[in-house]
């Protein structure tokens, strides 16, 4: 082997060496992170700091959740709008306009309902909180906080976890809704579908499985993109320039596990 | 054990990511006394305040090396739990160089967060507001607890009154101040120096750390100079005008230059 081959094996070598040791370290620290939060969790409901962080989480349900409302509202509403107007030429070219209902539930409520949420959720309240998270560590607050005998863990990070699960929670259901109102509004033109019989194919179609699994995935979604978001926020250290990096290592984190998740979670339940 | 506030260090030593700050420290403050911790700046005063609380915002990728003891009242703080460690800074109120307020609250938030994150219900809301409004008001910022009005929009001077309403809020027994007057007016420095050292609770013991020697002359007993990573004792307002030391004498021949 000629010598600059030699070079650019060992360089290749070294450099997958040196990523997959970064990786194990930083797979390392978010699981000691997920612990910490874990424990400060279980004493979220002590009676100390419990009046301070539920304050916080509240806070974060309005900023994550009612926020978001309008906007996933109508991205939701669009997205029924859509499916339906997509697929309802073919039903009816086979006389299978029954089939609607199966395809609202599988497309929207089994899977485009909480992925969709997810994203809204990560692109508007997963950057912020690690941006937030990051500013707090640079400007001081975190050490502030700390050195006033505060579980940074318990007042800044649980808080948003919990804020970010019941906020995705509730979002879902309301995703799902008005999506399947948009979905009966194309219906009911091309159709002239009555709404309780429109109900009906949905009814028919949803088992307690899909509703499970559904809402499932939003309280699963909300805490780890909170947990992920506070985890690169609050690994910034000094400088301010680390700020966007932290949103940007939260985002593609959080992005990466919904949608591998989601795989897996369907896989498990409707494939295997 | 009865808590006092007094502090002890034994032969400590600190280096950060390979840098040393202190060597070999040994120091001592009664509980109650007024200390001024002074040196120019990247001397280590920030450290040594901060190892009093157990340097707290430190992370674990911070490559910090320590060495000796210290003991806050009575209690070695590297020996404690992160429970009992939090119990002890409890008991202390800090001051941060910009204030370290949090941006997203009000000004009565910001104040009564350590007291309504630490109250188990024995203290109930009206007494922590009376607490608030006692404190404030002694420090002359009553106006500031309009609701609603976050510290973005405070200057400098109203940002460290702030942060000290809510260190003294607690009735703390060591009141900690981490060059808060660096780039104030020396009036203004004078101003919340005079403020710092006068302690509600009597027996407090204050230590501030300064990069300016000025404004502190008439307020605090007890001078110390860093330098090199060692501690070198002054002594009281009249021994540091007498001191030889160069540092010193610079910084008492241009005390009247204000910024």
């Amino acid at each position: 082997m000629p010598p600059w081959a030699t070079v650019i094996m060992r360089n290749f070598f070294v450099g997958v060496g040196r990523h997959v040791v970064e990786t194990a370290i930083n797979t390392w620290r978010l699981f000691a992170f997920s612990v910490e939060v874990s424990i400060a969790l279980g004493s979220f409901l002590g009676r100390q700091g419990f009046r301070a962080a539920f304050r916080v989480t509240m806070q974060q349900v309005y900023f994550t959740g009612l926020e978001a409302l309008p906007f996933l509202g109508l991205l939701s509403l669009l997205l029924g709008f859509t499916v339906i107007a997509q697929s309802l030429p073919q039903l009816q070219g086979v006389g299978a306009h029954a089939l609607i209902g199966q395809i609202l539930v599988i497309s929207i409520v089994r899977e485009l309902g909480p992925i969709i949420t997810a994203m809204v959720v990560i692109t508007r309240s997963g950057t912020a909180m690690a941006a937030q998270m990051a500013t707090n560590r640079i400007t001081g607050e975190v050490e502030a906080l700390e050195g006033m005998g505060i579980d940074v863990y318990h007042y800044l990070v649980v808080p948003r976890v919990l804020g970010c699960m019941v906020s995705l929670f509730c979002m879902i259901v309301y995703f799902d809704v008005i999506a399947l109102v948009g979905g009966f509004l194309v219906a009911s033109t091309r159709l002239t579908l009555p709404f309780s019989l429109y109900l009906q194919y949905i009814f028919d179609s949803l088992s307690p499985l899909d509703l499970y699994l559904s809402l499932s995935k939003g309280l699963l979604f909300g805490g780890v993109i909170a947990l992920f978001s506070c985890y690169h926020g609050l690994r910034a250290r000094r400088a301010a320039f680390e700020v966007p990096m932290v949103a940007r290592s939260g985002v593609i984190q959080s992005m990466f596990f919904v949608f591998v998740s989601s795989a897996l979670i369907s896989a498990l339940f409707y494939w295997i | 054990m009865q808590a006092t506030g007094s502090i002890e260090f034994v032969d400590v030593s600190l280096e950060v990511e390979g840098r040393r700050f202190l060597d070999g420290v040994n120091w001592q403050v009664p509980a109650g006394q007024i200390v001024a911790v002074c040196g120019a700046a990247g001397s280590g005063k920030s450290f040594l305040l901060r190892l009093l609380q157990g340097l707290p915002g430190m992370q674990k990728e911070d490559q910090v090396r320590l060495w000796g003891d210290i003991i806050v009242d009575g209690e070695s703080v590297f020996d404690l739990a992160e429970g009992p460690l939090r119990q002890l800074r409890r008991r202390m109120g800090v001051v941060m160089r910009e204030g370290g307020l949090i941006d997203n609250m009000d000004i009565w938030h910001n104040i009564t967060l350590p007291l309504v994150y630490h109250d188990g219900g024995e203290l109930g809301s009206e007494r922590i507001e009376a607490r608030c409004q006692e404190v404030t008001a002694r420090l002359g910022i009553g106006h500031l607890l309009q609701p609603g009005l976050r510290p973005v929009a405070l200057n400098r001077e109203e940002k460290l009154l702030v942060a000290l309403a809510r260190a003294q809020v607690v009735a703390p027994n060591l009141l900690l101040a981490d060059d808060p007057i660096n780039g104030l007016s020396e009036a203004v420095a004078r101003r919340f120096v005079s403020q710092f050292c006068r302690c509600p609770a009597g027996r407090c013991t204050r230590v501030i750390g300064a990069s300016r020697l000025g404004p502190l002359m008439e307020s605090v007993e007890h001078f110390l100079l860093i330098e090199a990573g060692k501690v070198l004792e002054l002594g009281d307002a009249e021994a540091v005008r007498r001191s030889q030391h160069p540092w010193v004498r610079a910084e008492l021949g241009c005390q009247t230059a204000a910024f």
